[in-house]
């Protein structure tokens, strides 16, 4: 015990002592610390030395890529139709020589003004611009591509992070304050010269400047890649920039390519153009090839968008060491770009422009046989083949297509005409504005159906503009209230139909500019009524719709119009102005003929004038390969103006464009084939034994095993007895309504749709209707009828296909029963020209007919133009054609679609021609230009003869039976 | 005064100073790859700061301290001016403008100033250490300029003064109940303020250094990624010299000071050049001539028979150690990121200044040592 309390003592006394040695403990924390740090240190650099270093190399080793140069594009007899042009791109890189915000700013203010004196157009990845009345907007295109565009300003990484509670990231900002807010960072409000004096910049520079300084911000940390300011600029700019470059540290010529399309408005819908990968785009190019970066050009649609990885080449790699800021430090390994492979189609390029004018001054013609100098040419029974069209809706679509800028009218450098054409339609919108404003505030407004023509129609804008701007909510109506059923008889005047919104919660009116915060509902109603009015004062499709009735009543004339176009510079007068100023002295009545002229001499194209019919597809095809020699689209585009860095001004020109030429009318329009389905069906009853080649049908004019009963086209007449032959000639609906009678008629007697509907899908299927057609191009899903087979039979029900797909099944008959999966592809060359994949088109089927099922449907088709109803159409060829027309009716009140499929020579078949007309009136005008497109491709007109020369005239035929 | 002779000089003391002093010119020079002649200026500096060393260690320690209440209210003057005149830079006023040597910062002067202070107030109540009323004056007088130097703001210098001075203190006789009241109301309020810093709580204090802090704690944070960027570099370049290093001044791709990722490497990050151009055995080798120096301190303090001469050495002595610790210790990421000079080594006039006054101080306490007298204090 006393042991143990003698040790605990000694313990006391040593504990004593260490606290009192004040110097040793402190010594002693010294000497922990000490080693707390050596051990620290050991650990960073003895045990964990060697990932840290290589983590530090991986950190620093950058990979900067050159594009390979891409594939050329041609048509099959070596015609170049797509290449690269070597032009000079003006570069920046921030090299570190300017240190202040200050003169870096000066010195891009220098090679902004040297870029614009020299008429060059400053590019970058800030998407806004100033438009003609010099205000900023947005160039995005939609709110989504805005909501990318904000994001990356802000420099935040996803869309959801926009509009956050703080408001420091607003998506609903202006261009105005998004460049103000950018001017700010970049310091360029301040911007002061060598003397320290302010800088004044017009808002094109400081615009330029932001777009600059954005851009170059995107690649901050990597300086080793040079920002591109302006592209492919003029030797002129080159040398001015040169000469200066010792004031423009930094700036640099840099050679790069440009993507050019020879033929361009021909070939555009086939082969598209490129431009910088889309978001949604990369990932997929990643799967296929790792390299791909967003900032890479790639192909967007077309055959660019299909062969992007064969066209693209390898690109070059430089591996190197760079800096914290990105400088490059050491060189590691340098790869250089391999080029694209070379893309030959099976198109011919002059068959295809041939064909494309052809195409145009066939609808030329049928606009000239359809527009007529009368107000209403048309009654309630007119046929929809029989449509005329009124001379004002052609002027109206000068306006309302865009090709008068009506914005120039109110211009300062307007003329004359222009001027009185803009004093009218202001004295006629402040008319308007006050009628409507009375009609909406007034105490007697009028319901809507005792309203004149215009005013309805004005409220019925007003109706949709609030619908889309989402003021108007539709589904919360209630569809039993008195006001609902009232707006649907139009016995409600707009103000009470609106009051009634507002007492009843479907309007919404949180972005209106209500004065009292608990608002009344005159507060909320008068505040509606501005936004209204504000609404309609800046909106360019009210001025128009002004325009329609000003057009309509007489005050502003074709003739006033009709100069106007060569006041803008659409049309061209020789040097003493003689056209224009014949319209000046004459009347309506020569301003109509005057326009039927212009059309007539394609001076006006039927897609400026968006009439219908204003659109076509024309496919050729080799019936014995499956390759296609000409896929016209009409219209066209540029596709210069979208490749590369798009040409936005033009790219919504195409877009508000209403003859849609950005859509491929050969592969994207989808239409009932009508009667250029009966074939099929003939095939089906052949095979499927429903009726013998020598069995008659008798036609009665009326096919009545159905309810409703269909009337054949012959009716009140009719065909009588007719074969399979005749009834594929005389396009008989009675004999194929009695087809697919016969293909729902059981053994046993009963009727089942289905088995009909199964026989009708399943040779439709031998035709490939069932899939695309394997041209590689965008292309539409086919739809095969599934209902009503008597209907079906004769190419009515659900039948849906586009031009290529009945190319296909038309090269098939022709062919006796190859199949093909089409294509526009013929071979892969490297870029020195030797063969690296040669391509022909594969069977998608075989058909294993009988031999004279082939023979008497081929002989149908060739009665069709032998005999039928198409022989004037094709009497003066020395070779024969075998077809089928078609016709469908969409609506009633618009003209009926207009088909044509054909063959030829019938002996030894060669081609198929296949024309699809949306609008098209008859298929007579489908025939038309198959038979010119026939002559032209076995060469009894020349290319120059196809592609001059005015409108063609159209045949004044009557087709039945389609 | 009294007879001196050379054999007292601490010239241990001495040899490091100088071997540190070298490394320091070399790194800066590394640093600066050469550039903006710094390494020439700190060689100018580190030549009048060995004069300074010296003519302060041959004056008699207990002369300079006669000046202790005007050197009281001088720092304290500066500290004030600083406050009202001073620069601002990265939003804290922690320099004034003067002549010749540019840029000056008060505090630097006012760790040292602090130690002439406590030394002369001790030595003169020597007889009562032992009494409270001595120590409630005492904290008083260290209060006034770690206030000011808080309000600048700077944390860091106030932290290494807190440590400087409580060492002063500790060795003057601070009684160890008094010690262990105080940690017992310091670690729960520091614990509080770390709960209602990282919950946001305290933005009143400034963001630029609360930033700092919460980046520390929550590393991942991309919100504080600028501090930690500039502390994850400097380790990455420390543990990458690995064990001989990269070479002084080396020109390799493999370098991250070459690569230019270093922020602040001739100051506050000197370490991240010597860690990764002499590897673990110059890191090593600096940190034990630091602690050569401070283990010398505080052995003269030992030796040292009046009480005066222990507040000096124990004073520069931990001033040393908790600043050189400090420093290394945020190079290498065991501490948030501050900004804190590595003594004899970072490139800056007022710290290298200060230091070597101090180190003469010390070296003063070594030559003109008195006769050992019998320990006159008690503790508790």
């Amino acid at each position: 015990m006393s042991l143990l309390s003698d040790f605990f003592d000694l313990l006391k006394e040593l504990w004593d002592k260490l606290i009192e040695a004040r110097t040793l403990i402190l010594g002693i924390c010294c000497t922990a610390l000490l080693a707390v740090l050596i051990v620290h240190l050991y650990n960073l650099q003895i045990v964990h030395g060697d990932e840290y270093q290589r983590d530090y190399l991986e950190m620093t080793e950058k990979t900067a890529t050159k594009a390979a140069a891409r594939g050329r594009i041609y048509d099959v007899n070596g015609n170049l139709l797509a290449y690269n042009e070597i032009c000079n791109d003006v570069t920046v890189t921030d090299t570190g020589a300017y240190r202040t915000a200050n003169e870096k700013n000066l010195m891009l203010l220098r090679l902004i003004s040297i870029l614009n004196s020299n008429g060059e157009t400053v590019r970058g990845e800030f998407k806004v611009r100033l438009n003609s009345s010099g205000e900023y907007e947005f160039t995005t295109t939609s709110s989504l591509s805005k909501k990318g565009f904000l994001r990356d300003v802000y420099g935040l990484s996803k869309i959801s992070e926009l509009d956050d509670p703080k408001g420091q990231y607003p998506s609903h900002i202006t261009a105005l304050e998004l460049v103000n807010l950018e001017a700010e960072r970049f310091k360029i409000n301040e911007l002061v010269d060598e003397n320290e004096e302010p800088v004044l910049l017009s808002p094109l520079e400081r615009l330029q400047l932001v777009n600059i300084r954005y851009t170059m911000s995107l690649t901050a940390y990597k300086k080793y890649e040079a920002t591109t300011v302006a592209a492919s600029v003029s030797d002129d700019t080159k040398i001015a920039v040169l000469e200066e470059a010792a004031n423009l540290n930094g700036v640099d010529i840099a050679e790069s390519t440009r993507r050019v399309y020879n033929d361009s408005i021909y070939f555009s819908s086939i082969i598209g153009y490129t431009g910088k990968v889309q978001e949604d785009q990369i990932d997929t190019l990643r799967a296929a090839d790792k390299n791909y970066t967003l900032n890479d050009t790639v192909g967007r649609i077309g055959i660019e968008q299909y062969f992007e990885y064969e066209l693209h080449g390898q690109k070059g790699e430089t591996r190197m060491y760079v800096d914290n800021v990105g400088h490059v430090l050491d060189i590691i390994s340098e790869q250089e770009p391999v080029a694209g492979e070379d893309v030959y189609l099976t198109i011919d390029r002059d068959l295809q422009i041939g064909l494309y004018h052809l195409v145009e001054r066939q609808l030329a013609g049928i606009l000239t046989s359809k527009i007529v100098n009368e107000d209403d040419p048309n009654t309630e029974v007119t046929d929809a083949s029989s449509l005329l069209i009124p001379v004002k809706n052609a002027y109206y679509q000068l306006i309302s297509n865009n090709v008068l800028d009506l914005t120039h009218f109110a211009a300062e450098d307007a003329s004359d005409t222009e001027k009185e054409i803009n004093r009218k339609y202001e004295a006629y919108r402040d008319k308007v504005m006050e009628e409507i404003t009375e009609e909406l505030e007034g105490d007697d407004p009028t319901p809507l159906n005792e309203l004149d023509e215009d005013m309805n129609q004005y409220m019925v804008y007003i109706y949709n503009k609030l619908s889309a701007d989402e003021i108007i909510v539709s589904s919360a109506m209630d569809q039993n209230k008195d006001y609902y059923i009232a707006w649907k008889n139009d016995t409600i005047s707009m103000k009470d139909f609106l009051y009634s919104g507002v007492a009843d919660n479907w309007l919404d009116s949180s972005v209106l500019d209500v004065k009292t915060k608990y608002s009344a509902a005159d507060d909320i109603f008068l505040a509606l009524v501005d936004y209204i009015e504000q609404m309609l004062s800046n909106d360019k499709d009210f001025a128009k719709l002004n325009y329609k009735y000003l057009i309509k009543d007489d005050t502003v004339t074709g003739r006033e119009l009709c100069m106007c176009l060569y006041d803008q510079g659409v049309l061209e007068d020789d040097d003493v102005r003689t056209q224009y100023n014949a319209l000046a002295v004459n009347d309506n009545d020569y301003a109509y003929e005057f326009l039927i002229s212009k059309i007539n001499s394609i001076e006006l194209t039927p897609a400026q004038l968006a009439l219908d019919p204003c659109t076509a597809g024309c496919v050729v095809t080799d019936v014995n390969t499956g390759e296609i020699r000409a896929l016209v689209s009409y219209p066209g585009y540029d596709n210069n103006k979208l490749s590369g860095s798009m040409d936005v001004d033009y790219y919504n020109s195409l877009l508000s464009d209403q003859s849609l030429p950005l859509y491929n009318n050969a592969t994207q329009a989808k239409k009932a084939p009508g009667s250029t389905f009966k074939p099929i069906t003939a095939v089906a009853a052949l095979e499927e034994g429903l009726i013998t080649p020598e069995e008659v049908v008798e036609c009665t004019g009326i096919y009545t095993d159905v309810t409703p009963n269909i009337k054949c086209w012959i009716h009140p007449g009719h065909h009588g007895e007719l074969n399979v032959v005749g009834g594929i000639e005389n396009s008989c609906n009675y004999f194929f309504n009695e087809m697919g009678h016969r293909m729902a008629i059981q053994d046993d007697g009963s009727y089942d749709t289905e088995s009909a509907m199964n026989i009708i899908a399943k040779y439709a299927t031998y035709f490939g209707l069932d899939h695309k057609s394997g041209v590689e191009i965008t292309e539409s899903e086919p739809n095969i009828s599934t209902m009503a087979p008597e209907q079906s039979a004769m190419g009515q029900g659900t039948h849906s296909y586009t031009n290529v797909q009945l190319a296909r099944y038309v090269s098939a008959v022709a062919n006796r029963g190859n199949v093909f999966e089409l294509s526009v592809l013929d071979k892969l060359t490297d870029s020195k020209g030797s063969l690296i994949k040669d391509y022909s088109p594969s069977l998608s089927a075989r058909l294993d007919f009988k031999q004279s099922t082939w023979d008497l449907v081929q002989q149908g088709m060739r009665k069709v133009i032998s005999e039928g109803s198409a022989k004037n159409i094709f009497s003066d060829l020395e070779f024969e054609v075998a077809g089928k027309t078609g016709t469908a009716q969409e609506s009633k009140s618009r003209a009926n679609h207009a088909f044509f499929v054909s063959f030829a020579p019938y002996d030894s078949p060669q081609i198929a021609v296949t024309v699809n007309i949306p609008y098209g009136y008859s298929s007579s005008n489908a025939a038309a230009i198959a038979r010119n497109a026939y002559k032209y491709y076995f060469g009894y007109v020349s290319k120059e003869d196809a592609v001059n020369g005015g409108a063609l005239s159209t045949y004044d035929v009557t087709i039945g039976g389609d | 005064m009294s007879k001196y002779s050379l054999k007292d000089y601490n010239f241990l003391l001495f040899a490091c100073v100088l071997v540190l002093s070298a490394i320091g010119v070399l790194a800066i020079n590394s640093a600066t790859m050469g550039e903006g002649g710094l390494a020439t200026r700190q060689i100018y500096g580190v030549l009048l700061g060995l004069g300074a060393m010296v003519a302060v260690s041959l004056f008699p320690y207990k002369y300079i301290l006669k000046f202790s209440g005007i050197i009281y209210l001088g720092c304290t003057a500066l500290l004030v001016v600083v406050l009202v005149y001073g620069l601002i830079r990265g939003g804290a006023r922690r320099w004034i403008e003067v002549p010749v040597i540019n840029q000056f910062q008060p505090s630097e002067l006012v760790k040292i100033g602090l130690v002439v202070v406590f030394a002369a107030y001790f030595g003169k109540y020597e007889e009562k250490i032992g009494r409270y009323n001595i120590w409630l004056p005492a904290f008083g007088l260290a209060l006034v300029p770690i206030i000011l130097i808080l309000m600048q703001p700077d944390t860091s210098t106030t932290i290494i003064l807190c440590v400087e001075v409580f060492s002063m203190f500790y060795i003057a006789g601070l009684s160890y109940k008094f010690i262990l009241l105080a940690l017992a109301v310091i670690v729960p309020v520091f614990g509080a303020f770390i709960v209602l810093l990282k919950n946001g709580y305290l933005s009143f204090l400034g963001d630029y250094r609360l930033g700092r802090i919460l980046a520390w704690f929550d590393k991942d944070a991309a919100i504080y990624s600028d501090a930690n960027l500039q502390q994850n570099n400097s380790i990455m370049a420390i543990a990458s010299g690995k064990l001989w290093g990269k070479g002084l001044g080396n020109a390799g791709l493999e370098s991250v000071k070459n690569g230019n990722f270093l922020a602040e490497e001739q100051t506050d990050f000197i370490f991240a050049i010597i860690g990764e151009e002499l590897g673990f055995v110059g890191s090593v080798a600096v940190i034990l001539l630091f602690a050569i120096i401070v283990l010398q301190c505080l052995r003269m303090a030992r030796k040292c028979a009046d009480i005066e001469g222990k507040v000096i050495c124990v004073g520069v002595g931990m001033l040393l150690a908790a600043q050189s610790f400090t420093n290394i210790a945020v190079a290498t990421g065991l501490f948030p990121n501050t900004g804190l000079p590595l003594p004899f080594i970072s490139y800056g006039v007022s710290s290298l200044a200060s230091i070597y006054i101090g180190m003469g101080l010390v070296l003063s306490v070594g030559l003109h040592k008195e006769r050992p007298r019998q320990r006159r204090y008690t503790s508790s």
